[in-house]
């Protein structure tokens, strides 16, 4: 069971989004990282078949989605950044429909979305209409269709927006659950989200990805290049932006702690430090030329 | 001052650059060429007992003013009426509201820029009717205030009453739908009939009436032939051989008349004023209380998510697309958010048929065919409009969805239709059936392809209304798609085919 992207780009116009792309993926939880406009949303929209490539392919199984989008879309589950209910149903009713959409047996479907409304904590409130939730019920509804038909290939983009710090916990622990029979991609700017759950990391920017590893492997390719240093006035802050990529500034009683990424030695008071996945994000991101 | 002009300029800008602006623009370019045929072309647009002005500045200037003000009372309308609503869709508008820019500001900002972009459109084709002038040559000299006079005294008042209007549509909560389209599309209906029926300059809504009772006058004591009375229409009139002309030197300011475009213009901006006091930018009317009730509940400690030891049941696609339960999901859809009032005069209307004479059915037959309106015209636009089209295109085939969705709506449109139905098939009317449900065929397949190019409800709104209201309520030929004054199956079947050819063909397209 695995995704394969062969060669894929996207262009709009004079625009490419994602270009010349090839990557493979088997079940596990991938990450996907990069800034905003580095291509991420376009290769979701290509993967959950609602784009379809300029040049290239992507196969699922084997299958060309682009020629045959029903093979994946009985096994896929997608959560958009952005997306509506209708406000006019109930959570059950909403979920039949996403339900008929997918193809699923009406019993067997009825079952499955109780049991993920009960998993959600939205089972109390499955005969309210949609349009009185609020934005984090909105979102776990947004799981929810995700989840309806048991996905193979899970594209979850930014899912934890608006689920408070224990509900983000337990999701990444439901996603855990999932994927060893799963392949998830999820796209979040919580870098800590990436870091507690991804066995991958995809570091996308400018429509290419410019790494796959395990998180530890991204942190260690900055070890030895993270510094800190501790400065006096704003003067020497503003001299060292300047000149270096800085991933951090705080004011502490003994003077202005400054993290500052970069091969060489920036500042004579400077010592190196164990390096973040957030450190390692920006060295690799502005490494290549932002 | 110069951050609210600003704010207009902005306003202005952002319906300049959308693409109906433009059709509009290019419409109006097309209609230029339209209504000032050559003399031989063998019709007219403007009915003076077959005679018509001398194409110089003063005709053309008058003829566009009148032109403008009709078309863009209606076409304006439903370009402009949910400007206001736009920024709630966008979610500008809590942006907006927690600056210092004052509500009435924000308002009164929306009816100006609704009011120049509707200038721009009418400048755009008074410069084209001015070319118009050029080409056809009857009279090449151009008198700008020919042109401008008519457009002050007449286009600039009404514009600005219909700006008001779109305002006032966009604030008042059950005119910013379906429902408020139709009552508008009812309002221009009357106020053309009280405009041409009391041909006096206080009820003149369009200002037209100066105008139009000037150019009969004066046709009238050129030809002795014509009636004043029953001279002045808009249409397409066919004519044989070279059409008779006499010189119209425009019209003249009058007092009285200067007087009542700006109790007009003062009405209009009495209706912003009364618009923003109404206006509520947070509004969340009946859905307040609960979300709060809401929160109470999500904070509770006892809850949370994925707290429970629930094991899923595997699922998966069974292979066969659940049409049936598809059409069934989509049937509830479609059927979901109307008042009670809606439901009622369904079953009314379901049911009067049955009990009624046969020849005053066929009289308010067609009112029941305003009801549905909302559901054809959501057809191909409610994923866009609550934001879940990357569900659906994510979920399931576009071609099974539209199956579904046609399918949904004729059905709900034939139950709508049931009494109507029943009443044919007990009196022996099969034609009358037969055209009825391939009238319905048509709708349904209009209300699906336009919902999908336009993206908008609007548009197949609109030209439902008029198209209902020439055909089923007025029986003009080949519009009555009901079949009730005659019948035109095979044009209504072939136009639908047509219909879903261009839609296969645009899918064709996107995938490619």
């Amino acid at each position: 069971m695995t995704l394969q992207i062969k060669n894929v780009s996207k262009q709009f116009s004079n625009k490419i989004a994602v270009k010349d792309l090839t990557i493979d993926l088997s079940p596990g939880i991938y990450g996907l990282l990069g800034p905003n406009g580095a291509g991420k949303s376009t290769l979701f929209k290509m993967l959950s078949t609602i784009e379809t490539p300029s040049k290239g392919e992507i196969l699922w199984k084997g299958n060309n989605i682009a020629k045959n989008p029903g093979k994946l879309r009985k096994e896929l589950g997608y959560l958009p950044q952005d997306f509506g209910v209708y406000p006019n149903m109930n959570a059950i009713e909403f979920l039949d429909y996403m339900a008929a959409l997918k193809g699923l047996p009406k019993d067997f479907a009825r079952k499955r979305i109780n049991e993920l409304l009960e998993a959600l904590n939205l089972s109390q409130h499955r005969k309210r209409l949609l349009g009185t939730y609020s934005g984090g019920m909105k979102q776990r509804i947004g799981i929810a269709q995700a989840l309806l038909n048991d996905p193979k290939l899970l594209i979850v983009d930014e899912p934890t927006v608006g689920l408070d710090p224990e509900e983000r916990m337990r999701f990444q622990n439901l996603l855990s659950n999932l994927s060893t029979n799963s392949v998830i991609i999820l796209s979040t700017h919580i870098v800590s989200d990436v870091e507690a759950i991804a066995s991958k990391i995809l570091l996308m920017n400018h429509g290419e990805i410019l790494f796959k590893e395990n998180p530890q492997k991204l942190i260690t390719s900055v070890n030895g290049k993270t510094w800190e240093v501790i400065l006096s006035s704003q003067a020497e802050v503003s001299m060292l932006k300047k000149e270096f990529l800085i991933s951090r500034i705080y004011h502490e009683p003994n003077g202005i702690h400054v993290r500052i990424i970069c091969d060489r030695l920036p500042h004579q008071n400077a010592r190196t430090i164990n390096a973040s996945l957030e450190d390692a994000y920006l060295y690799k991101i502005h490494s290549k030329g932002v | 001052m110069a951050n609210y002009l600003q704010i207009i300029r902005l306003n202005v800008t952002r319906h300049i650059r959308s693409s109906s602006f433009m059709l509009v623009v290019a419409l109006s370019i097309f209609l230029s060429y339209f209504c000032v045929p050559s003399a031989k072309s063998g019709y007219e647009v403007f009915y003076i007992g077959g005679v018509r002005g001398i194409y110089n500045s003063a005709w053309l200037g008058g003829m566009v003013a009148m032109l403008s003000t009709l078309l863009l009372w209606l076409f304006g309308f439903f370009m402009f009426r949910n400007k206001l609503s736009e920024d709630k869709e966008i979610k500008v508008t809590p942006l907006i509201h927690t600056t210092p820019f004052k509500k009435s500001y924000y308002v009164f900002s929306h009816f100006l820029a609704n009011f120049i972009v509707l200038n721009i459109i009418t400048i755009f084709l008074i410069i084209s009717f001015m070319i118009m002038q050029e080409v056809r040559g009857e009279d090449q000299l151009i008198h700008f205030r020919d042109y401008l006079l008519p457009y002050f005294l007449v286009v600039l008042p009404s514009i600005s009453f219909l700006s008001s209007l779109t305002i006032l549509f966009d604030i008042i909560p059950f005119l910013r739908g379906t429902l408020g389209n139709i009552i508008y599309f009812f309002i221009w209906l009357l106020l053309s009939v009280i405009t041409v029926a009391n041909p006096n300059h206080l009820w003149d809504f369009y200002g037209m009436h100066l105008i139009m009772n000037d150019m009969a006058t004066v046709a009238a004591s050129n030809y002795h032939f014509i009636e004043v009375s029953k001279a002045g229409s808009f249409g397409y009139y066919p004519i044989e051989g070279a059409i008779q002309t006499f010189n119209w030197d425009g019209i003249s300011i009058e007092g009285k008349l200067v007087i009542t475009r700006i109790i007009w213009m003062t009405l209009s901006i009495i209706i912003v004023l009364l618009a923003s006091f109404i206006f509520k930018p947070f509004s969340n009317s009946k859905q307040k209380k609960t979300v709060q009730q809401n929160h109470m509940n999500e904070t509770n400690p006892q809850t949370t998510l994925f707290d429970k030891n629930i094991t899923l049941t595997p699922i998966s696609s069974n292979g066969n697309w659940q049409l049936f339960n598809l059409i069934k999901a989509e049937i509830l859809i479609m059927l979901r958010g109307f008042s009670k009032w809606w439901y009622l005069l369904l079953i009314v209307g379901i049911l009067l048929p049955i009990f009624t004479p046969f020849n005053l059915i066929k009289l308010w037959l067609p009112l029941l065919m305003i009801l549905p309106l909302p559901i054809w015209s959501q057809m191909e636009t409610r994923e866009k409009e609550h934001s879940i089209e990357a569900f659906i295109k994510s979920s399931c085939s576009p071609v099974i969805k539209w199956v579904s969705v046609w399918i949904g709506a004729f059905i709900i449109s034939n139950i709508i239709s049931l009494g109507a139905l029943i009443t044919f098939i007990r009196l022996g009317h099969f034609n009358l059936l037969i055209y009825w449900v391939i009238g319905l065929v048509f709708i349904c397949t209009l209300g699906l392809v336009l919902g999908n190019f336009s993206k908008s409800k609007r548009l197949f709104e609109i030209i439902y209304l008029i198209l209902w209201y020439l055909g089923p309520m007025n029986s003009i030929p080949y519009f009555d798609f009901l079949g009730l004054s005659k019948g035109y199956p095979t044009f209504y079947l072939g136009l639908s085919i047509i219909l879903l050819v261009l839609l296969f063909l645009r899918f064709k397209r996107l995938i490619k």
